[in-house]
């Protein structure tokens, strides 16, 4: 465990960084515009969780080229990479896990760069700021063949003591079933 | 539906800090990998690819004022009352507080201004014919209009070069 | 009495505080406020193009009442009507702790530019600002 929380701090160490205020203000921008494409704000969590997948598919190639560590496909495997690497390389966080089981884990964090200045409003008291972060884990996962719901039970943003998100296990995906995909 | 109201008391973000940038960063990879999903999504919604361009312009152009506003604040910096100062506080102040550099002023006949970077951070792991720099491109205009340099109809003409 | 206002880019006021001792007619000084923050706008609209200073002081005076402007970097206008003439300082620093906070509500993805700014958080804070430099 200490070996990916190592892994994790020399890959931020090493990568070429960025303020997170650059960051944050680009993520809100790109809210803000979704939100004006789709009324419904259950549609902007979607497309938000959309983007997350798109982003997630891509990520774990560039952990494992940085780290050399493998996402593992077993999924109570998967919590420490993503807490103790994936959070700490691309986003300079440090996540924990809590309550791992078979079934399901949960990262915590306090720390967020995607939510500099933000402040949400009283009339989008359901919108899901962070979404993307549960697509990418989904997206992630989906690459090593687990197939997860994932999604906010704590969130900062609507005055929680902290962000905590889970992940449930949902199937062990056969490659079988990637292959049908191109019948 | 969401059942739970917000708890948290609006306007905790007028006790946060702005006067002073905040020392957290992000690896680049992970801005890139949001920009690409962002134009993913446009390209999405918005299948043609002139389209693209003028989408990305947008999104930048809310961010402008904003930029300008805090930049602007934490370097106690006046109001730009002429172009060409107002060009060098963006391609220098400016650039040096979002992309941690600066970038080159040119000037060319006919009014015409150009801001070099020849790394624009929307290019960097994506490819730039995708058209990812209007992003940036629109978030000059933002702050150009917010300055009131409405005669700069010629902001639309600056457009970061690449390389 | 005092009158803080900040007006967006359609001239349109998007804040506005009454710091008022004793208060007359409302309506009419209503009325009244509105038509002389648009006649100082111009006058401020004119001056912020001659110097690069955030503070304007008296950009107008009429009708018995001076109006002193701060200009954004961005072109965000802040009003004070008064009628007495105020001490600068006290005057400016109110309008830079204005400013501070404005900032950070135009910082949020979700205001919407030039929209009213109703957050009953942000009013407390400048009826307190009002308080402390212009009592």
């Amino acid at each position: 465990m200490a070996n990916f929380a190592r892994s994790g701090e020399m890959a931020f160490l090493k990568a070429d960084k960025i303020n997170s205020e650059i960051f944050s203000l680009t993520y809100g921008a790109m809210v803000a515009q979704i939100m004006k494409d789709y009324e419904d704000i259950e549609e902007v969590n979607r497309q938000l969780d959309r983007m997350g997948q798109n982003i997630g598919s891509r990520l774990i190639d560039e952990l494992f080229a940085k780290t050399g560590i493998p996402v593992s496909s077993n999924f109570m495997e998967t919590a420490e990479v993503i807490a103790k690497v994936g959070f700490k390389m691309f986003l300079g966080i440090t996540a924990n896990v809590v309550n791992p089981t078979p079934q399901q884990y949960s990262l915590t964090f306090r720390d967020n760069p995607m939510v500099d200045f933000v402040e949400l409003p009283d009339n989008c008291a359901n919108l899901r700021y962070c979404n993307l972060l549960c697509g990418v884990i989904r997206g992630a996962l989906e690459q090593v063949q687990i197939k997860v719901e994932c999604h906010f039970v704590r969130d900062m943003l609507r005055g929680d003591e902290t962000n905590e998100i889970q992940v449930r296990f949902l199937e062990q995906v056969r490659e079988s079933a990637l292959d049908q995909s191109f019948a | 539906m969401e059942s739970r109201l917000l708890r948290r008391p609006v306007g905790t973000i007028l006790e946060r800090n702005v006067a002073t940038k905040s020392k957290a960063e992000v690896n680049l990879h992970a801005f890139s990998l949001l920009f690409g999903s962002y134009m993913e999504y446009t390209l999405r919604r918005f299948p043609d690819q002139q389209n693209i361009e003028r989408r990305l312009d947008e999104t930048g152009y809310r961010l402008g004022p904003r930029i300008l506003e805090l930049v602007s604040f934490r370097e106690r910096a006046n109001r730009q009352l002429k172009i060409q100062p107002m060009l060098n506080f963006i391609s220098t102040t400016i650039w040096r507080n979002l992309f941690g550099k600066s970038a080159s002023l040119l000037k060319f006949p006919r009014g015409t201004w150009g801001i070099r970077d020849s790394e624009p951070l929307t290019n960097k792991y994506i490819s730039p014919n995708l058209g990812g720099a209007a992003f940036i491109g629109g978030i000059i205009r933002g702050i150009l209009c917010a300055a009131n340099f409405e005669c700069t109809v010629a902001c639309h003409q600056i457009a970061p070069e690449k390389g | 009495m005092n009158v803080f206002v900040i007006v967006g880019k359609d001239d349109n006021p998007i804040y506005q505080a009454a710091f008022i001792s004793q208060p007359k007619g409302s309506t009419e000084l209503c009325h009244l406020h509105q038509f002389l923050i648009h006649a100082a706008l111009d006058c401020t609209d004119e001056q912020v193009w001659t110097t690069n200073s955030l503070f304007l002081r008296a950009v107008d005076f009429f009708h018995e009442m001076h109006t002193s402007a701060y200009v954004t970097p961005g072109h965000c206008r802040f009003m004070m009507l008064h009628d007495q003439p105020k001490i600068e300082d006290n005057l400016k620093n109110f309008f830079l702790e204005a400013h501070e906070l404005y900032l950070k509500v135009i910082l949020n993805p979700f205001y919407e530019p030039n929209t009213p700014i109703t957050s009953p958080a942000f009013d407390a804070k400048i009826r307190a600002l009002g308080k402390k430099y212009l009592s």
